[in-house]
């Protein structure tokens, strides 16, 4: 795709997420409302990411960075409950293997947080390499705890990979509300700036940053395997993508 | 429930006392130094179930348990003679005991009134100095909770760790001076986390799947079960 080219997902009906170009970035917008998880909004993250592969194996770019933001107050508030629930094994089949897939994404991945992270969205965030988040709004949760609903292991896994010892005890069974200071401090994100565009400028140095880690080719995805060994095996035990 | 209850029950010499303050069941432990023997491993794993069952009958929506020592010890450890006299001392009784104590079905607070007190006291694994093995599951209690540059000195260095030291590390979540203040500090953070308890059984459930490492077979529950 060109710098110009907007590609939007999906193909037909109502469009959930826009890719667009900047030199080595792939943004990846979600432009619902709360960006909640449906087999829909899944499978059209599935299709972004396979589009974004595509084009940097064609053109061979050894820089190249996935970035994923939302607008506004929203990064993502989670699954779609109503939708998602009534999908017998939607989260074994659908929303985990996308989980999995952005994990293991073969060139660097970057979550802004212009919004709430909450539930599926803080994990699909924490599945991410990297996170800067907004300072002035918004919070990063997992409130299972509190609907109650159970964790499957795969998202644990997800979060105990990523979070300090403490921070994933709070985090879980706390469901702790972490502003961006608190997710600075305890070394979630990895920047915070004030205001979504403040957000967005500061998501894009760091992405150009990290972009040149793309000249790993196949080995950058191949480590993150590597690292994360318990997390596929638990994300995709159901997978049906 | 008002009074106090004593573990064993139907033996002695007493090892724990349950009381109750609101929510929070206190869960003393009232020997010397409290070492771990097959009596007092069971003496605990009852007590849990007690709690437990007290939860359960009331559907209690706030509720946390709040484990302390006394003066000078919260416990020193595996007591060396009774425990190593007993073939599979660890597998059949330690570790059980420290599982059940991991998935507890309500939030749980250590007081570490031999260390946690903020003057007095240490946190520390000595097992390399005995030097002793330490078995894979122990290990991943201690590798679930540290950081790894502390489970590293934990483990390898027989690093002793001062209340102000496990505050740094972020082992502990707090410290306080004094035997009293620890215990008063340590029952305004059980107090927060307590209403916790309302996920009821998924609050094992979770906990299960953050810790999925340490070995099923300790899962076995060797406690007496009610009605036995």
């Amino acid at each position: 795709m060109t710098a110009a080219q907007t590609f939007t997902l999906p193909a037909e009906g109502k469009t959930l997420i826009e890719i667009t170009r900047e030199g080595p970035l792939f943004i990846m917008t979600m432009v619902d409302k709360e960006n909640r998880f449906t087999t829909e909004m899944c499978k059209a993250i599935c299709d972004g990411l396979d589009h974004v592969a595509a084009v940097v194996e064609k053109e061979e770019l050894t820089e190249a960075v996935l970035m994923t933001r939302g607008q506004d107050k929203f990064y993502s508030n989670g699954l779609d409950i109503e939708k998602a629930f009534s999908v017998p094994g939607f989260t074994d089949h659908t929303f985990m293997p996308m989980l999995n897939k952005i994990l293991m994404f073969g060139i660097p991945t970057v979550a802004c947080l212009n919004g709430h992270a909450f539930a599926g969205g803080c994990l699909m965030a924490m599945a991410h390499d990297y996170r800067v988040m907004r300072s002035d709004r918004g919070f990063m949760c997992m409130n299972e705890i509190d609907l109650p609903s159970p964790l499957p292991a795969g998202m644990s896994a997800l979060l105990r990979y990523k979070m300090h010892p403490h921070v994933y005890r709070s985090c879980v069974l706390e469901a702790k509300r972490f502003s961006a200071q608190e997710a600075l401090a305890s070394h979630i994100v990895d920047g915070i700036a004030e205001g979504v565009e403040g957000t967005i400028e500061l998501g894009k140095k760091v992405a150009l940053k990290i972009a040149p880690k793309a000249k790993a080719g196949v080995f950058y995805g191949m480590i993150k395997e590597d690292m994360y060994p318990e997390i596929s095996e638990r994300l995709m035990k159901g997978a049906k993508l | 429930m008002l009074s106090k209850v004593v573990f064993p029950t139907s033996a002695d010499p007493v090892l724990l006392e349950i009381t109750r303050e609101g929510p929070i069941f206190i869960m003393t432990m009232v020997d010397n130094e409290n070492r771990f023997t097959t009596e007092m491993c069971k003496a605990i794993c009852e007590a849990l179930d007690h709690v437990q069952s007290v939860v359960d009958d009331k559907s209690l929506e706030e509720a946390v348990l709040l484990t302390r020592g006394q003066d000078k010890f919260y416990s020193n450890g595996l007591h060396m003679e009774k425990a190593f006299s007993i073939p599979g001392f660890k597998d059949h009784s330690f570790m059980p005991m420290l599982n059940k104590l991991l998935l507890f079905g309500i939030p749980t607070v250590a007081c570490v009134n031999g260390v946690m007190r903020s003057d007095r006291g240490y946190m520390c694994m000595n097992e390399i100095d005995l030097p002793s093995p330490l078995s894979a599951d122990m290990c991943a209690l201690l590798r679930y909770k540290m950081q790894p540059h502390i489970y590293r000195s934990v483990v390898l260095e027989a690093k002793r760790f001062s209340g102000k030291d496990a505050l740094a590390a972020h082992i502990v979540d707090d410290v306080a001076e004094g035997v009293e203040p620890t215990f008063e500090l340590a029952k305004q953070v059980a107090l927060k986390i307590a209403p916790k308890a309302k996920s009821g059984s998924i609050y094992t459930m979770i906990k299960k799947n953050m810790y999925p490492e340490i070995s099923p077979r300790h899962m076995m529950n060797t406690n007496l079960k009610k009605g036995n």
